[in-house]
């Protein structure tokens, strides 16, 4: 066991100890965080994959944006000022039974497949300039459109969030 | 077992995970915290796939399905701030007009 | 498998003639609303270039003849479907006659439409009905006619419901478009038998097919056609499709709708077997002279004209049913041209009537021939026209009318010669004799009698004499013979036609509508029109024999019921209460039982149902999930 393989299984334990954390707790802010935790996890997991772009990538937008902007939705809808946001659950029984039965049939599925010979590309040597040069070239059209795609979000969250009628009207 | 297949099974559970913060939590914030959490499980069978062979379709899947996931994490926020100032609460079952009173 | 398609010239044409009237809808509904006068300009232009058009491809057929120029669509089980267009004698006159009455009715539209809000949307209509038609005309397969029989259905309803402020116009639209539906629906079925007997619907191919299944199809087949050409039970539509404006009405009557279904029989005549023929014979025989009744009876201008196309429409039905298919045909044609100025000619009789009206400030009903009389004098061009399109309607000697009403009716004599059938040839006749009677008495009371409302009305514009005017010239010698279908004069029309018809029949039709329009003039020639055939009459009569004889007989009757019969009943009852509880206590205990555990059952389950359906979207989300674990697990094993 090499040093790689013990920081990949701390990262898969960490991953799984927040996901947990996530499902048991009922304070939204602690379940908040332990995405975060999970989801730097997971770029740890991609950095050791060869895939330090999605893992940088990830650690920004993520746990930079994405979490940032769901911790103030928490903020902006906790109505009680200084008593922390709870979440009850219902449909506890057969939501584990659905999601245990969904689980159970993936992996059933992946067990029962022949998995094909694994092809070592570790010889690329600069990954994040492969990665640069693919997406102004090949993937050059689905990134502009992609590009538009969050142009278009950002207006249209900012038009969903904003009371501008209520201003027009006084 | 390979350490990759751990890695394929961990995916798994976070998906499954994600369904069931899905289907059993109450608040809408932590509806999207359980979507997210998929995303991002799919996100992890991707990169792993793109691992096992050449090229690097994988990764920038990845990629746009991060994209896709900020644009719905920011849709969906502004939804529930809206609700949230209509309704007074962000929990969904209690946003039910059409709905007989019990 | 795509077989390259071929692209010979008359390919180009054909496509070139389907492509134009549908441009012209697409341009029609590109215009702007604030320059819409440009709308019936061109579409008009539009009409001209596709009539130009088709006369080029008739040209171009002449010299070489035609058949399919079909590729393969899809494929369905291993079995093509072959689109494309089939350019025999038959689709190519139809295609001229088509696209010549549309392009009068666009012309004439010009005029009597001029004060429209909506022109973009009635031309772009127009343009579209004219595609439609065009493509059901010209389609060399069944399951393509059937798209474009659709298509004619809807342009239909959004023409005929046209005003759809107006009450009346919208119901009449919605139950055009009922009815035909209904008809879609058979029609649909009967497509349906055919392919799974054949695997084939090429129009060509059709004589082919045999199956036990094709007399079931056939009539399937025909109750399609019943609907779109208003045949017996389903003729109900057309006398209220005359809601819409009287230009439409004209396109529906002559040209495009109607004819559809009369097309569509003659196309697949040698699909039916001898049970269906007989079938489509008595249909028509019924409509045609249920039509020629109805069409006595009216007062509106144009319900009288649609109750005559009905009968008209039977006719032709009558006429294929007996076999005497090219005479249907050549009818159809000629019925196109004399219904269409009918038609125009009633339109611009209104069209006048409500320009007057409009200057004297009076409200009557200007479709009311009653209210109607002494336009021979004010509407010279008009009369003109209307009386030689009636002319033809009646079958009078010369005209168009007269030489395929002769052709039919040989042709059921022949048909009918023994057994019961003579009571189709009986309907014939009797149609023959109240066709010149019903459209005498529509003109006479339009054009001749004096006036008794002291309107003025003007002879309308130009632009709506000139179809009117071509569509008579039209119905007096336009002519096609039917076994080369190419145009002749009117001589040799007839020469040709005396050495193949009964000369016997020929004069004894004449005799008949000559009698016919005698009568006619005796009975309407006082001026008092309704004294002998108005409803009125026959309902006052009814009250004084019927009504009395009634009285009479009810008293009789009840003298019977206080002294016998009222014995009997008393007995009866007896009997009747003696049933009556036994049946009450078994209902009490066992029925109630039954009902109440069934009530209980269907409550325990509408809870069960309810319970999953309760309004929280993650309980959606769940059953979703299950459903989806059920697939992937079906799929995966």
């Amino acid at each position: 066991m090499t040093i790689e393989d013990i920081i990949l299984y701390l990262f898969m334990g960490s991953s799984v100890a927040a996901v947990l954390v996530m499902i048991l707790n009922r304070n939204i802010f602690y379940a908040s965080l332990g995405l975060l935790v999970c989801l730097i996890s997971l770029s740890g997991i991609y950095a050791l994959f060869q895939a330090e772009f999605i893992a940088v990538t990830q650690l920004l937008i993520y746990a930079g944006g994405v979490l940032v902007l769901i911790i103030f939705g928490i903020m902006l809808t906790n109505r009680i000022s200084g008593k922390s946001l709870q979440t009850d659950s219902h449909n506890v029984f057969i939501g584990i039974l659905f999601s245990a039965g969904f689980f159970g049939v993936i992996s059933f599925s992946f067990y029962n497949t022949e998995q094909s010979p694994i092809v070592n590309n570790l010889n690329i040597v600069n990954h994040m300039s492969t990665v640069g040069t693919e997406l102004m070239s090949t993937y050059a059209a689905p990134f502009e459109v992609s590009g538009i795609l969050l142009l278009v979000c950002l207006i249209g969250a900012a038009l969903t969030a904003s009371s501008f009628k209520k201003n027009l009207n006084g | 077992m390979a350490k990759i297949d751990l890695l394929f099974y961990l995916g798994a559970f976070l998906f499954c995970s994600g369904l069931l913060i899905v289907f059993t939590k109450k608040n809408a914030i932590m509806i999207l915290l359980g979507i997210e959490l998929m995303l991002n499980a799919a996100n992890l069978n991707l990169v792993l796939f793109n691992s096992q062979k050449t090229g690097l379709e994988g990764q920038l899947f990845a990629l746009f399905v991060i994209i896709v996931a900020v644009c719905e994490a920011a849709v969906g926020i502004a939804i529930i701030l809206k609700t949230y100032h209509y309704y007074h609460t962000s929990v969904p079952d209690q946003i039910s007009e059409l709905k007989e009173k019990p | 498998m795509t077989a390259p398609v071929d692209l010979s010239p008359a390919f180009l044409l054909a496509l070139t003639l389907l492509s134009l009237p549908l441009i012209s809808a697409g341009v029609s509904f590109l215009i702007h609303e604030k320059i819409s006068w440009l709308a019936p300009i061109t579409s008009s232009l539009f009409m001209l270039a596709t009539f130009i058009v088709s006369i080029f491809l008739f040209v171009v057929s002449e010299t070489e003849l035609l058949h399919a120029l079909t590729f393969d669509w899809f494929t369905i089980n291993g079995k093509p479907i072959r689109a494309g267009f089939l350019l025999d004698h038959q689709s190519l006159i139809m295609v001229l006659v088509v696209s010549l009455v549309s392009l009068l009715v666009h012309i004439f539209s010009i005029g009597y439409m001029a004060e429209d809000k909506n022109l973009v949307r009635y031309f772009g209509m127009l343009g579209f009905f004219t595609f439609a038609m065009l493509g059901l005309v010209m389609s060399s397969n069944l399951l393509v006619l059937f798209f474009f029989w659709e298509l004619v259905g809807f342009s239909s309803y959004r023409l005929i419901g046209h005003w759809h402020e107006k009450r009346a116009a919208a119901t009449a639209s919605t139950k055009a478009f009922l009815i035909n539906k209904t008809g879609d629906l058979s029609f649909l079925m009967g497509l349906m038998m055919l392919w799974s007997a054949s695997g084939n619907l090429d129009i060509l191919s059709l004589s082919q097919i045999s199956s036990p299944w094709l007399s079931a199809a056939g009539v399937c087949l025909i109750i399609g056609v019943m609907a779109k050409s208003a045949q017996f039970p389903l003729f109900n539509w057309l006398p209220d499709a005359m809601e819409g404006p009287t230009p439409v009405s004209a396109l529906i009557h002559a040209a495009t709708m109607v004819a559809a279904g009369v097309f569509l029989l003659v196309r697949i005549e040698p699909l039916f077997t001898v049970e269906c023929l007989t079938f489509i014979a008595i249909i028509g025989a019924l409509t045609a002279v249920l039509g020629a009744i109805g069409a006595l009876f009216q007062y509106d201008i144009k319900r009288i004209l649609a109750y005559s196309t009905i009968s008209q429409l039977g006719f032709m039905v009558m006429a294929i049913g007996t076999g005497a298919t090219d005479g249907g045909f050549l009818h159809l044609l000629h019925h196109a041209f004399f219904k269409a100025g009918l038609f125009l000619g009633a339109g611009s009789v209104i069209h006048a009537m409500h320009q007057a009206q409009h200057h004297a400030h009076n409200s009557i009903d200007v479709q009311d021939i009653r209210n109607l009389g002494g336009l021979r004098k004010k509407m010279p061009i008009t009369f003109l026209g209307f009386i030689l399109c009636a002319a033809a309607l009646a079958g009078l000697p010369l005209t168009s009318g007269f030489v395929s009403k002769e052709m039919i009716l040989s042709g059921i004599s022949v048909w009918a010669e023994f057994s019961w059938k003579w009571f189709v040839l009986l309907a014939a006749w009797s149609v023959t004799i109240l066709t010149p009677l019903y459209i005498f008495r529509l003109v006479w009371f339009t054009f001749f009698t004096t006036s008794n409302t002291e309107l003025q009305p003007q002879e309308v514009p130009v632009i709506m004499r000139l179809p009117v005017m071509a569509l008579a010239i039209g119905s007096v010698t336009f002519l096609f013979a039917s076994p080369s279908w190419s145009l002749t004069s009117v001589v040799g029309k007839l020469s040709s036609f005396t050495q193949h018809a009964d000369s016997m029949v020929t004069l004894v039709s004449i005799f008949l509508i000559i009698l016919s329009l005698i009568a006619g003039y005796f009975i309407y020639r006082k001026g008092e029109p309704y004294t002998v055939l108005d409803p009125q009459v026959y309902l006052d009569g009814y009250n004084t024999v019927v009504v009395k004889f009634t009285v009479l007989l009810s008293t009789i009757t009840s003298r019977l019921d206080t002294k016998w019969i009222d014995g009997f009943v008393h007995g009866v009852s007896y009997v009747g209460v003696t049933l009556a509880y036994v049946t009450g206590w078994s209902d009490r205990k066992l029925l109630d039982g039954l009902i109440n555990g069934t009530a209980y059952a269907a409550k325990g389950m509408g809870g069960l149902t309810r319970s999953i359906a309760n309004g929280k979207i993650q309980s959606y989300l769940l059953w979703a999930m299950a459903g989806l674990i059920i697939f992937i697990l079906w799929i995966l094993y």
